[in-house]
């Protein structure tokens, strides 16, 4: 079985890696791949182009493209299955290849279709159309999980929120149900599945129902690995999902920590971010660092629109520290660690013996990349700073703030006329009526067809679409109908979230924040917790939560410690949109008892947070936060230390309406 | 009967003025989509003057929407076009004035920007 180490992204890296050399592998000779757009950034994190050309890849062609030479004796492609129309394309693409290549008498081409991550009836049925389900080689590339960073995986399904929301898709639920069992069979059960949200309910009973499937496969086949991979996982104490529909308003806010506004302003895909070459300098060719006369603009020559991809993650230590820190800081921050970088190039003139000199050498290396970082990082908090300072930026902000802290809507509403007569982006403007459609339950009927109106004339009436689609997800509505939905199926457990109540009850909102070293999750909007964060706090957190809520002391004892699940919060969580749920999974006892045994009780767990529909960075970096504040406390027992975020999408908001539109458009 | 007439509208929207007609005649049926009704029947309306602003002006205005349309005509200098334009969509007076102001802008029309 696989070593019980907690949970590791590496592994799953490694187990991704292996299985994509291994069916390249499975091709004999060399070969032209051809991807799908959308797979080209996941797989980039775990494989280089380079090992790709030592399994015999000799050129990468797009499937959107469609233009597939035939300079290689064999053509691989790699789509995603779920989607007919890709592999309505492949079909005919293969087909039309196939034909022509027949026609010229060389019909020794081999086809290899991999799909990700799994082939479906409907790609069968597709290839047996086209009448070529006989001339191609298939196989399953599982990729499910896509390890992003060593506490952060991603199923990098771009328009996941989308298909649930809009076009109430399940796949994204299923895939997401087949990528946590996947983490089961390796670490084992979760003991607690704990969640919110009507999709996420559908998901925990989909991972349950999985389980019990593979416990009837096993006793069968008497496979003993199996059996013992199914007990209640050591090293994991409990999974939460969030279902994204319970927390809409967090998506709509701009995000104010340093990677969120990486991502609102210039975009970040598998932790890439495309970045004019104008703002972080030209490729990094080895320069001369430290030449003392560094000009503040780089270098000019290279042409404007060129971009140039940025790695963001953690191996770039500099931006660790940078990511999650509200970016009203991080123009200090990098303001120190210039000065430092400085201070430490300087020590040279001080050292005098050889050894001394060779150990400066030796750190030279590590020097210029810190400086390369430091370099490309200042770019870019310029850049945004430009765009954090213009004025429109900041009507923004105020609007969204005071919506947020529950002021009367309606003032705002001239602003965001002026902002769409100023033509701000549309995204934007949708943001701003959806955040207050959310927050305070849907616009007032007349507010609502002013601003359609106003919308339709400023972009455009080929948005009467969007429109559609925005209120079809229940994001854009008026009062009258969000009232008719409360009486519709019962008020209790369905309709929206319930922000006006919610404030209250969980503190969403805190007046004074510490940017400099913050103390509460709120930190990452400048005052606004992040709900969905909030509710995984109602979890792991629950004392310190009681004390925010109640004004310290008070209702300290009202939760014993060790309450688990969503005891002591059942109130403020009926608020949220969705059902509620808390299961417990267990094992044979026996084996439990072994197991615990065998680990020792002390170990500290882990529990993975798993968003359904998409996280936002800042999300992130509020878990990120709470991790940190729980590690630092060795007296909970076995509270989760490491808590492994996992997220479906890594669209944010911005994304996440952009998405909406496109799908408006590619509708017609 | 919403969804018939949004799958038409779908592909109806594509700049035909008849096809347009026809997906009015389906939401009409509905008491809901009124607004919608209301929409479509301005686009219709706004097609048919981009048409003749096409001819009179030698200029492409199709595709434009109604507040890239005053804000081109102000910018080619034709206020009292414009002025029409915003007074057949009841375009509020303060979107005028800043789409105005940022074509007189674009325009580099400093002159008239002071007699404002």
């Amino acid at each position: 079985m696989a070593p019980q180490t907690g949970l590791d992204a590496g592994i799953i890296k490694d187990n991704a890696r292996r299985d994509l050399l291994n069916l390249l592998e499975g091709v004999r000779g060399k070969k032209n791949l051809v991807l799908e757009k959308a797979l080209a950034g996941p797989i980039n994190v775990f494989v280089k182009f380079s090992t790709l050309q030592d399994y015999g890849v000799d050129k990468v062609f797009w499937l959107e493209n469609g233009n597939v030479d035939s300079s290689q004796r064999n053509v691989v492609f790699l789509v995603r299955g779920e989607k007919a129309t890709h592999a309505q394309a492949i079909g005919a693409l293969v087909r039309s290849k196939v034909k022509r290549l027949q026609r010229n008498g060389q019909a020794n081409h081999e086809f290899s279709i991999f799909w990700v991550p799994r082939r479906t009836l409907v790609c069968n049925k597709i290839l047996e159309d086209e009448g070529i389900l006989g001339d191609v080689n298939i196989a399953e590339f599982p990729l499910y999980f896509v390890p992003l960073e060593k506490d952060l995986l991603s199923l990098e399904l771009e328009d996941s929120f989308a298909e649930l929301y809009l076009c109430k898709d399940p796949t994204p639920t299923f895939l997401a149900a087949r990528a946590l069992m996947s983490l089961q069979q390796r670490h084992g059960l979760f003991p607690r599945i704990i969640g919110k949200g009507d999709n996420a309910r559908r998901l925990a009973d989909l991972l349950i129902r999985m389980r019990s499937e593979v416990t009837a496969g096993a006793d069968s086949s008497a496979s003993n690995a199996l059996t013992l991979a199914l007990t209640p996982s050591p090293t994991i104490e409990n999974l939460i999902i969030i279902d994204r529909e319970v927390d809409l308003a967090t998506v709509l806010l701009t995000q104010l920590t340093y990677e969120g506004l990486i991502d609102e302003v210039i975009g970040i895909q598998n932790s890439q971010a495309e970045i004019d070459s104008s703002i972080v300098g030209a490729a990094p060719t080895p320069q001369q660092p430290g030449s003392s006369s560094k000009s503040p603009v780089p270098v000019q020559q290279t042409q404007q629109g060129r971009k140039r991809k940025i790695q963001l993650d953690s191996s770039d230590k500099l931006y660790d520290q940078l990511r999650d820190s509200n970016f009203a800081i991080v123009g200090g921050l990098l303001n120190k660690v210039a000065r430092r970088l400085v201070a430490d190039y300087e020590s040279r003139h001080g050292s005098k013996s050889v050894s001394e000199l060779r150990e400066f050498v030796n750190k030279l290396p590590a020097f210029q990349a810190e400086q390369q970082s430091l370099k490309i990082h200042t770019g870019i908090a310029e850049e945004i700073m430009k765009h954090t300072r213009s004025d429109l930026f900041n009507r923004i902000l105020e609007v969204q703030q005071n919506l947020a802290a529950g002021a009367d809507p309606s003032p705002q509403h001239d602003t965001i006329g002026e902002l769409i007569a100023r033509d701000c982006p549309l995204p934007t403007v949708l943001r701003l009526l959806c955040l207050e459609s959310c927050i305070s339950g849907g616009l007032k009927p007349k507010d609502l067809d002013n601003s359609k109106r106003e919308i339709l004339h400023a972009y455009g009436f080929q948005h009467l679409l969007t429109l559609d689609a925005l209120e079809k997800m229940q994001l854009l509505q008026s009062r009258a109908s969000a009232n008719a939905l409360l009486i519709g199926p019962g008020a209790a457990s369905s309709g929206k979230t319930n922000y006006i109540q919610l404030r209250k009850t969980l503190r969403l909102i805190v007046d004074e924040v510490n940017e400099q070293d913050p103390d509460d999750i709120a930190y990452v909007y400048s005052g606004y917790a992040p709900l969905s964060v909030r509710l995984v706090q109602c979890i792991l957190q629950k004392q310190y939560l009681i004390n925010i809520t109640r004004g310290g002391g008070g209702g300290a004892n009202a939760v014993s410690n060790g309450a688990q699940g969503w005891r002591g919060f059942d109130d403020a969580v009926k608020h949220a949109a969705g059902k509620t749920f808390d299961e417990v999974q267990r094992g044979e006892e026996k084996a439990v008892r072994a197991r615990m045994i065998l680990n020792g009780q002390n170990e500290r767990k882990t529990t993975v947070v798993f968003f359904l529909g998409g996280i936002t960075f800042t999300e992130i970096a509020a878990l990120r936060f709470i991790a940190a504040k729980e590690e630092g406390r060795p007296a909970r027992r076995t509270r989760g230390d490491q808590i492994s975020r996992l997220m479906c999408v890594s669209s944010s908001v911005r994304a996440a309406t952009n998405h909406r539109l496109h799908d408006v458009h590619h509708q017609w | 009967n919403v969804i018939v007439g949004e799958s038409l509208r779908q592909r109806d929207t594509q700049s035909k003025i008849d096809k347009l007609k026809l997906a009015v005649k389906l939401l009409q049926d509905s008491k809901e989509s009124a607004l919608e009704v209301k929409c479509l029947e301005e686009n219709m309306k706004l097609l048919r003057i981009q048409e003749a602003l096409d001819k009179d002006l030698d200029e492409s205005f199709a595709g434009l929407s109604v507040n890239e349309t005053i804000f081109k005509l102000t910018r080619l200098g034709h206020w009292s076009k414009a002025k029409k334009v915003q007074s057949d969509f009841k375009v509020s007076e303060r979107t005028v004035w800043w789409l105005r102001l940022r074509a007189l802008v674009a325009k580099r029309d400093w002159v008239e920007l002071e007699e404002l």
